[in-house]
């Protein structure tokens, strides 16, 4: 009766090893495949050797974009959250709204509320794990994605993850591969202060002056496109601001490209434009007010957003670089990540 | 060396021995610390054994004289080949720490379906090998057992490696949980010791990660430590593992209620340690009266610090501000208190107390005082007056120190002295800060304290001459 006992344990403890493997590999197989964009950080662990830690767009998450009862557990780390797709260009899924109420339809990934400090730091959106965060290569490999992937002060190159995923929301990796478009950001002129300083007397810009590079690190020819005063660009918060800020420029507005809007990419080569945040075409409104980020943003942190300009893109075929590429974290005086 | 005094202070007085039914012609030991003697001396016993060998050859006593002490100081388990396990048990961490290190290096080159065989191969062939051997009749029981720790460490390490190989990031605690609860299986059908204890270390590990890196209380890792382990530690009447359990659950169980609710956790211990010194009392009488002192030692250690912790005025009012809200809160609190009362009651009903000699009956009525103290700040003091509770406490304090040296200098027992002095100066430094302001005073103070141990060290060295001048 003992060894029946003893082989009973053995037996469940392969068991356990084998669900969890017979799991994944089932939703390998069968499981809904989409694709996540991701910044890829490069820790190493000593006993599991190297692995890249993946921070997706949907691992922070707006509280706009929040359903449910998720915003009362907003700081309670481990509380399931469901995070609802949907398909955007380039086969790349975004995340339409998160809620702790299991969607009957569509595609979602199952997560955990985690307590990521930078979320914890402004409290303007709920940080959110899914499973995934945690791509494992052979040793030395995660050098050459950290490399690839870039710098603070350089070229950053968004990695797309694809994932199967199963009808419960559980998510696997199953592969990823690199965007092909990469973007830079140099802060070229930013106002020093301090707490005392009286914005009301700099006679200066307050805002910065940004020079943001497009970069085709694909093997083939890109095409992008910048029409009227750089309304491919957009100036957007990060997920962490609180305060509702409004574009006023209206320029933009219904433009389409013509001519010269369309750039050709050729592999390795840039556009490169210079955008003063002090212009009025940069300007929002907050909180009543009117103007430069540099006067009424405080420490909010913002992104450029390149939108390509799907339909007008639609002449350029394949070539064309379609969805939506954001640059690094800044506020009004420093660049963030 | 906490643990060295107080098990003996523990068991004295109020304890038979299972051996004591065995009649001794030649009184040579008070029967009353016996029990004690008999698990503390197992370094000793080989000497004695000696002696009586000895003594038996120089006619000093008779054949059934010597049988009769040999059966009063048994080997016990004396002969517990610690080297052995110890060897064993780092070899097969190793071992598995070298598997995992392989597969860390993450082979490109390695067919996902090559990685999967060779960690179920490996689990599969420490367990099988094991399984194998335990059929053979002459099989050495520590290799199989070794055999199966090292399929154990291979278990946790696959569910490490098919979360390597599947990119599987989920909520890690719960990998240490499935770990060892698949321990704590094979602890009990196998059973091993060394299962159970790799079982406790992972659900502890499991509770405290829950606790700490999620903040999150883990109601049920106090209650698989107590349910799942200790009724295997004590029918294997092993000490080790009970001690590891009972430090284990104290610990999960404060974790837990400072995560409820932060000024939970004094009084949680303080019951919990209540209830391990009145557990330590009764279990002198039950079928395993060795495991006695483990709850004395984890008991009175807790116990202990808390006393002087409760005879400052800040951590003493922390009683009386306790405010517990829902059910979970209260069962945190209430669920300790009943058990030390109710085991305290039982411990009472027995008659151990009139059975007791005069220091264990005073120490014995300092606990309970303790414990009546402790819930007047809770439910009976007003808040403004706990400054009475904490002299209170004070007193007790004192009481106890003057217990062990008193103790200790009639049994000759330096490490008990010396704890009582220390704890006696802890208390007078403490007091030294609050109440004395003039620098006169605080030097009469010291002379006062100086003296005192002085008179200590010197009367317990009388004692000792006394002693040795008797026995040439």
């Amino acid at each position: 009766m003992r060894r029946i006992l003893i082989l009973v344990c053995i037996a469940a403890q392969v068991l356990v090893l084998g669900v969890m493997a017979g799991e994944r590999e089932f939703i390998l197989s069968t499981g809904e495949r989409i694709r996540l964009r991701t910044t890829p950080i490069d820790p190493r662990d000593p006993f599991r050797g190297d692995f890249v830690r993946l921070r997706y767009e949907i691992s922070f998450v707006a509280l706009g974009q929040i359903r449910a009862d998720v915003r009362d557990h907003a700081k309670e780390k481990g509380y399931p959250v469901y995070a609802v797709l949907r398909k955007g260009e380039q086969e790349l899924y975004h995340l339409d709204y998160l809620t702790d109420e299991r969607p009957g339809q569509g595609i979602y990934l199952r997560g955990r509320v985690s307590n990521d400090w930078r979320v914890a730091r402004g409290g303007g959106a709920v940080a959110v794990k899914y499973g995934i965060e945690q791509l494992f290569v052979e040793q030395g490999r995660g050098k050459d994605i950290e490399r690839r992937r870039g710098t603070r002060n350089g070229l950053q190159v968004p990695m797309e993850v694809e994932v199967a995923v199963s009808p419960g929301g559980t998510a696997v990796i199953r592969d990823f591969r690199w965007s092909g478009l990469g973007m830079s950001l140099k802060m070229l002129r930013f106002h020093r202060r301090n707490r005392n300083t009286n914005l009301d007397e700099v006679t200066e810009p307050l805002s910065p002056k940004l020079e943001i590079s497009l970069q085709n690190v694909s093997d083939v020819p890109l095409m992008v496109a910048d029409p009227g005063n750089h309304c491919g660009f957009h100036l957007e918060t990060t997920v962490r601001v609180t305060r509702q800020y409004r574009p006023v420029y209206e320029g933009c507005r219904d433009i389409r490209p013509y001519g010269d809007d369309f750039i050709e990419l050729a592999p390795g080569e840039a556009y490169t434009v210079s955008l003063d945040l002090s212009e009025p075409r940069w300007h929002l409104s907050v909180d009543g007010h009117t103007g430069e980020i540099g006067r009424y943003a405080n420490n909010d942190s913002f992104r450029i957003v390149y939108r390509a300009p799907t339909p007008a893109l639609a002449i350029a075929g394949d070539r064309a670089w379609k969805g939506k590429l954001p640059s690094s974290a800044f506020t009004a005086f420093r660049v963030l990540d | 060396m906490v643990s060295a005094n107080l098990s003996e202070t523990v068991g004295a007085g109020n304890a038979s021995s299972p051996h004591a039914a065995v009649k001794c012609s030649s009184r040579v030991q008070n029967p009353s610390s016996l029990p004690i003697l008999s698990i503390k001396m197992s370094k000793h016993t080989r000497w004695l054994r000696d002696q009586i060998g000895t003594w038996l050859d120089e006619g000093l006593i008779d054949a059934s004289q010597a049988e009769i002490l040999r059966a009063r100081y048994p080997a016990g388990d004396q002969d517990t080949p610690w080297g052995r396990i110890v060897v064993s048990s780092v070899g097969a961490i190793v071992f598995g720490l070298g598997i995992i290190l392989f597969f860390a290096y993450n082979w490109a080159d390695m067919h996902k379906l090559t990685k999967l065989v060779l960690v179920f191969g490996a689990l599969l062939a420490a367990h099988g090998t094991g399984f194998y051997l335990s059929a053979s009749a002459d099989a050495k029981r520590s290799l199989v057992e070794s055999l199966h720790v090292m399929g154990t460490m291979l278990f946790g390490a696959g569910i490490w490696l098919v979360a390597q190989i599947y990119h599987i990031d989920e909520h890690y605690p719960n990998a240490l949980l499935v770990w060892g609860l698949g321990a704590l299986a094979l602890a009990w059908a196998m059973p091993s010791v060394a299962q159970a204890l790799m079982a406790v270390l992972l659900v502890f590990l499991w509770g405290s990660f829950e606790v700490f890196d999620f903040s999150s209380a883990n109601h049920f890792g106090p209650w698989v430590v107590l349910l799942g382990v200790l009724p295997l530690a004590w029918m294997q009447r092993s000490r080790v593992l009970l001690f590891f359990t009972l430090v284990a659950f104290i610990t999960l169980f404060a974790f837990s209620a400072g995560q409820v609710e932060g000024d939970l956790v004094i009084a949680a211990l303080f019951y919990l340690a209540c209830l391990y010194l009145a557990a330590g009392r009764l279990i002198t009488r039950s079928a395993f009266p060795e495991s006695a002192p483990l709850f004395t030692v984890v008991g009175y250690s807790v116990y202990l610090v808390l006393i002087y912790l409760f005879s400052f005025h800040e951590i003493a009012g922390e009683l009386a501000y306790l405010n517990p809200e829902g059910m979970t809160e209260w069962s945190y609190l209430i669920a300790p208190l009943i058990a030390s009362l109710l085991s305290w009651a039982a411990l009472l009903a027995t008659g151990a107390w009139q059975r007791a000699d005069g220091l264990r009956r005073w120490e014995t009525g300092l606990i309970l005082v303790a414990m009546l103290l402790v819930l007047l700040a809770q439910f009976g003091v007003p808040r403004e007056d706990v400054g009475i509770v904490m002299f209170a406490f004070n007193l007790v304090f004192l009481g106890h120190c003057i217990i062990m040296i008193v103790r200790g200098t009639g049994r000759l027992n330096w490490k008990q002295v010396s704890l009582g002095c220390v704890l006696f100066s802890a208390l007078a430094f403490a007091r030294f800060l609050d109440l004395f302001d003039s620098l006169l005073t605080r030097s009469l103070f010291f002379l006062a304290l100086g003296a005192g141990l002085f008179l200590i060290g010197n009367f317990y060295s009388h004692r000792k001459k006394l002693q040795g001048a008797s026995h040439a």
